[in-house]
């Protein structure tokens, strides 16, 4: 069985310019009418390799479909986000696998080459701790994003 | 409401690359595909942005098996959208798409939302018989959607058998 039936796509990211005029878009395309927004401003975050303080995109994200999902960024700080909205002339900016064991597969897309450019902690007493990151691969100039299921920690 | 999501589903994920062969070993690397549907797409017509183009050729390759949303890749041949999108983007993912059996209603669904019909396509083969796909695109997104038709045959006169 291949990766991607194990962890199948679980979403389509799409960077905009307009939060909600996309999601009222998808609403208008698709029916998509229960968007929680997400002022995503995460505890810790790296860019290409360094820390960055203050990084915010503005998110929207729908509950699951039965499949393939879309998430909706617009980038607002500086940052990855940000440099691939600049500069890319198509919204589709990565897909994402949410995965139990985030570092197994993350290490195992860096292990075969894909640069680790974009990696951030969220935590809120709604759903716990979680890590997200993103692997860009230079061959398919495709940015791949692995996301872990959120979880609760001890002090420790 | 009508979750048209949940219905249609993305059947894939489209990447246009400068190298089909490469691209797929490089995702069988990365994936772990073990095999993959090649498709010499060469379709009998493909209207892009009004301009019908001649002999319009994408070697195209879609991960198998057909379960969950697939991996598409696209390595235009010949001028048209996905040539432009190869010759304009920094990344390769370009599209979503739709297989849908009532082609006809769920794009005009797609354009009584606003979207724009960019490219028009039709291709027919002896083993699975008629298909149209079209690209919309849509400006809220800044990102193109592809409506594909479940292929069917047809009699003499055109009519689904």
């Amino acid at each position: 069985m291949s990766l991607l039936e194990q962890i199948p796509f679980q979403h389509a990211g799409y960077l905009v310019a307009n939060r909600e005029a996309a999601c009222r878009q998808l609403e208008k395309i698709y029916g998509l009418d229960q968007w929680t927004m997400v002022e995503y401003k995460p505890l810790k975050a790296t860019c290409y390799g360094k820390p960055f303080d203050g990084y915010y995109v503005k998110a929207a994200v729908h509950p699951p479909v039965g499949g393939c999902g879309i998430e909706i960024i617009q980038p607002v700080s500086e940052g990855m986000h940000m440099d691939f909205f600049r500069r890319d002339p198509n919204g589709i900016n990565h897909v994402c696998h949410t995965v139990k064991d985030y570092e197994k597969y993350l290490q195992l897309f860096l292990d075969k080459g894909c640069e680790l450019i974009f990696e951030a902690e969220m935590e809120d007493e709604i759903r716990g701790y979680r890590r997200c990151g993103y692997a860009y691969d230079p061959i398919l100039r495709t940015v791949f994003e692995f996301a872990e299921v959120p979880h609760f920690r001890n002090k420790k | 409401m009508e979750n048209l999501l949940k219905d249609y589903q993305i059947a894939h994920i489209g990447i246009v690359v400068e190298n089909r062969e490469k691209a797929m070993a490089r995702l069988s690397e990365l994936y772990d595909i073990q095999e993959w549907q090649m498709v010499e797409w060469r379709p009998s017509k493909y209207v892009y942005r009004g301009q019908e183009y001649k002999d319009p050729y994408v070697k195209i390759a879609i991960s198998l098996p057909n379960t969950g949303t697939r991996i598409e890749v696209l390595e235009p041949q010949t001028p048209g959208l996905q040539m432009d999108v190869l010759k304009g983007g920094t990344q390769t993912i370009n599209h979503i798409c739709h297989v849908v059996r009532d082609f006809d209603k769920a794009l005009q669904g797609f354009l009584d939302a606003g979207c724009e019909l960019v490219l028009e396509t039709e291709y027919t083969d002896e083993i699975r018989g008629f298909r149209r796909c079209h690209y919309v695109y849509d400006k809220a997104l800044n990102s193109y959607i592809e409506i594909a038709e479940i292929p069917y045959f047809r009699n003499e006169k055109g009519a689904r058998l």
